[in-house]
């Protein structure tokens, strides 16, 4: 069966996760992503954890994906740029502002080489408002977005995620604007899309708006694994491991209260004002169980439970095999790579995973460069000039 | 303000029990321009909702049109007509099951060949959590992002607010997008299955090779970088500030900014292995330097020496941010949240739907639908179907 995207070409300009996993994304629905590296390479080939001489933040991001390393400060380098974007159908890139038309393929250069080319350009805070200018990483996102405040145990100090929630996000919200402007595209229309790590930090934090603006700032700081305006609703040591519950139902809260030998009429503002009554039953009854065993007697009741598990656990699990997150990818010169595979659904059961390798650097030069440009007989002087790799 | 006119034809239906993934995807496609009817049944029971889960509801609802039925068999009459006319159905697990309870069908592709369905569900349509029940700090819990997030020490925390039910929505509609360019294509697809935990999964790309490559799980290490170092949070006098000067010109610019000049010639600072390694020294001569300043200080040099940092906001003063206004993440009344991206230089124009209780149900099944008036009067006198009549209570299972 096809893939949705098949006929599509993506330019994948960026760096670290936001573009590239945005135009990872695109890659899994089937899209010919190039990845356009400076000649040393993206950045994440050299950064943390290495798999092989690559860092692994490289591999995952950059499966399904073609590799070209191109000098974009040199005249030839930008032209030769430009001609891809001329055959391509989408540019995605998350430089600081202003870098991309410092280099001459800015979202203008670019219209010019293709009048219905998709820009869509990732930033920390968007191309508008008074910190489109600033530097950002996801951390200053999550900082800046509220998450950090929120996040952490009561009197802790604040905390940002684990992940890069921010980051992600924002690839996942360009991946989308991306395939929304694919779906409505209309011949010789150009389209720039402007996304931002802080917008999906921002609305990561929607279900809390309501709460901040009627409430005070300490109302939301640092909530820890409680919810202020649910109880049961926090994590639980059990005689193995800890649970989560959260309670938000009424139904959910007569079934518990059998449970736990507690009024199960008791209302949602009840259950608040009693929270440290129900967290003291509760706790008693988690302590004679181990938390999956916990988690399954509360779920076959319809309440809110899962085992907090860490990553070792996950990675064991019967629910992670069956969602086929994880896979293997043989890769030519890594070997066995094991991977993540895409979020994204096709409706095929065996299309997670990458079905094109994450290449070395430059290992698509001449099929880009001289094939589909057609430039063959000049890669070896633009390689020794230092154009290309 | 821009919009995408190409969607107005496209009509999705929406049927889910409770907040999560799948009525944010709704709410995303409404955003981008797409005709949204969401299939509520009518109960006359009051709910216990606070003020601000009615705002939260008005937030996400007001671009949809409301279209109340009752739990006659008739109902399915209705039911059939929107999934006749509609491109795309999002259900969670309770409206998928409510769906094809209503239709006695379980093979609702092969009824509707021309729909794209798509279930947004916690944790998949298959494997032992298939059918547990819970929203965004369920899934954390199992998919182990508490067990990353962290100060060392602090035990799992959740994140704050539902960034992995927000990113399977997001998934959620790039799939629907997706399988509608394949069906272009003359392709036919079988049902769509997207998680929050599948989010949460990819979102530990970071993470999880730590234990792919140490066969040791990783756990949460506060709000330093693995990486790069200096890259933490730091307590000014007045609140707290995050510093991420992970590079080398970082580095010598904030030695520079803290009167620490020397620091850049100390060869144990000299690379980023060193500087790891050397973490607690560098976060102290730090930390002395920033404690006696204010926040607005400490932000004001940062920017001035373009090292990526910034003060710790409440939400509280988030929403009130120029920033946030600019971004325009909510309209003009902040009654509805605006869409995330925006295309042209212009925000998308924020629509308004008819999301009221049964406040779209003649014009989703007469208008769009072209179910016969009298048929549809007929289905109005015997309570099948409601229009809006104020007082009623939506069930949200």
């Amino acid at each position: 069966m096809p893939r949705p995207l098949e006929g599509v070409r993506v330019l994948d300009i960026g760096i670290s996760t936001a573009g590239p996993y945005a135009a990872r994304l695109l890659g899994d629905l089937g899209a010919d992503v190039i990845k356009v590296e400076p000649l040393a390479g993206e950045n994440t080939r050299g950064l943390g954890l290495r798999y092989g001489d690559a860092g692994y933040l490289y591999h995952v991001n950059n499966y399904n994906k073609r590799s070209v390393a191109l000098m974009l400060q040199d005249p030839r380098g930008r032209d030769l740029f430009l001609e891809l974007v001329a055959k391509s159908d989408v540019v995605i890139e998350n430089f600081a502002i202003g870098t991309m038309d410092k280099w001459g393929v800015g979202y203008a250069a670019c219209r010019e080489a293709n009048p219905a080319i998709i820009y869509c350009s990732v930033k920390g805070f968007g191309e508008s408002g008074p910190w489109a200018g600033l530097r950002a990483f996801d951390t200053v996102t999550q900082a800046l977005c509220g998450l950090m405040y929120s996040t952490g145990k009561p009197g802790d100090p604040p905390l940002k995620a684990g992940p890069s929630v921010c980051d992600l996000m924002g690839a996942a919200v360009s991946s989308m604007a991306v395939m929304i402007a694919i779906a409505a595209r209309r011949p010789g229309r150009s389209r720039f899309l402007d996304t931002a790590l802080f917008d999906m930090g921002a609305v990561a934090l929607s279900s809390l708006w309501p709460l901040a603006r009627h409430g005070s700032a300490e109302s939301l700081r640092s909530l820890g694994n409680r919810h202020p305006d649910h109880a049961p609703f926090d994590d639980y040591a059990c005689a193995k491991g800890r649970v989560m519950v959260t309670v938000t139902r009424d139904a959910q809260w007569r079934a518990l209260a059998t449970l736990v030998g507690l009024p199960g009429e008791w209302s949602r503002q009840t259950r608040i004002e009693k929270r440290e009554a129900i967290d003291a039953a509760l706790s008693a009854w988690l302590a004679k169980h181990g938390a999956q065993e916990a988690a399954e007697r509360l779920q076959a009741l319809a309440i809110p439970a899962a085992p907090i598990l860490d990553l070792e656990q996950v990675a064991k699990s019967a629910q992670l095999a069956s969602r086929k997150m994880i896979g293997t990818l043989r890769h030519p010169v890594y070997g066995e790579v094991p991977l993540i595979n895409t979020p994204l659904a096709t409706g095929e059961a065996d299309s997670r995973g990458p079905w094109r390798h994450q290449p070395v650097l430059g290992e698509n030069t001449e099929e880009v460069i001289g094939d589909l440009l057609g430039h063959a007989s000049e890669l070896p002087s633009l390689r020794k000039e230092g154009v290309l790799r | 303000m821009s919009t995408f006119a190409h969607f107005e034809s496209l009509l999705v239906v929406e049927v889910s029990g409770v907040f999560g993934a799948a009525t944010l995807a709704a709410k995303l496609l409404s955003d981008v321009g797409c005709f949204v009817a969401r299939l509520e049944v009518a109960s006359g029971a009051p709910a216990d909702d606070t003020e601000s889960d009615r705002e939260l509801l008005g937030l996400i609802s007001r671009g949809k049109h409301s279209v109340a039925i009752d739990r006659s068999p008739a109902a399915a009459d209705a039911l059939d007509a929107m999934l006749r006319h509609a491109q795309i159905l999002i259900v969670d697990r309770e409206g998928l099951l409510r769906v094809r309870a209503l239709l006695r069908c379980d093979e609702l592709s092969a009824r509707y060949p021309d729909l794209t369905v798509c279930a947004c569900t916690p944790f998949g349509l298959e494997g032992p959590m298939a059918t547990w029940t819970g929203g965004e700090e369920i899934v954390q819990a199992a998919a182990g992002i508490m067990s990353i997030t962290g100060h060392p020490g602090s035990g799992p925390t959740r994140v704050a607010g539902i960034p992995f039910t927000y990113a399977a929505a997001m998934f959620a509609v790039t799939s629907c997008l997706a399988d509608l360019e394949r069906r272009k294509a003359g392709a036919t697809t079988a049902l769509l299955d997207v998680s929050v935990y599948d989010a949460a999964i990819a979102f530990e790309s970071a993470s999880m090779p730590a234990y792919f490559l140490t066969g040791t799980a990783p756990h949460g290490i506060g709000n330093r970088h693995s990486m790069s170092v200096p890259w933490n949070s730091f307590r000014c006098a007045d609140g707290w500030v995050i510093i991420c000067a992970g590079n080398h010109p970082n580095w010598v610019r904030l030695c520079e900014m803290i009167g620490r000049p020397e620091l850049v010639a100390d060869p144990r600072f000299a690379t980023q292995e060193g500087r790891i390694a050397h973490v607690e020294e560098i976060e102290a001569a730090v930390s002395a330097w920033m404690r006696d300043r204010s926040v607005a200080e400490v932000e004001a040099l940062l920017n001035a020496n373009t090292i990526a940092g910034g003060s710790i906001l409440p939400l509280h003063d988030v929403i009130e941010h120029p920033q946030f206004h600019a971004r325009r993440l909510v309209d003009a009344d902040a009654r509805q949240s605006g869409a995330v991206f925006h295309l042209d230089h212009e925000p998308l124009d924020v629509r308004e739907g008819a999301w009221g209780l049964g406040a779209g149900t003649r014009t989703v099944l007469v208008d769009r639908c072209r179910v016969p008036v009298a048929h549809y009067e007929r289905w109005v006198a015997d309570g099948v179907v409601m229009e809006a009549q104020g007082a009623a209570h939506a069930e949200t299972a």
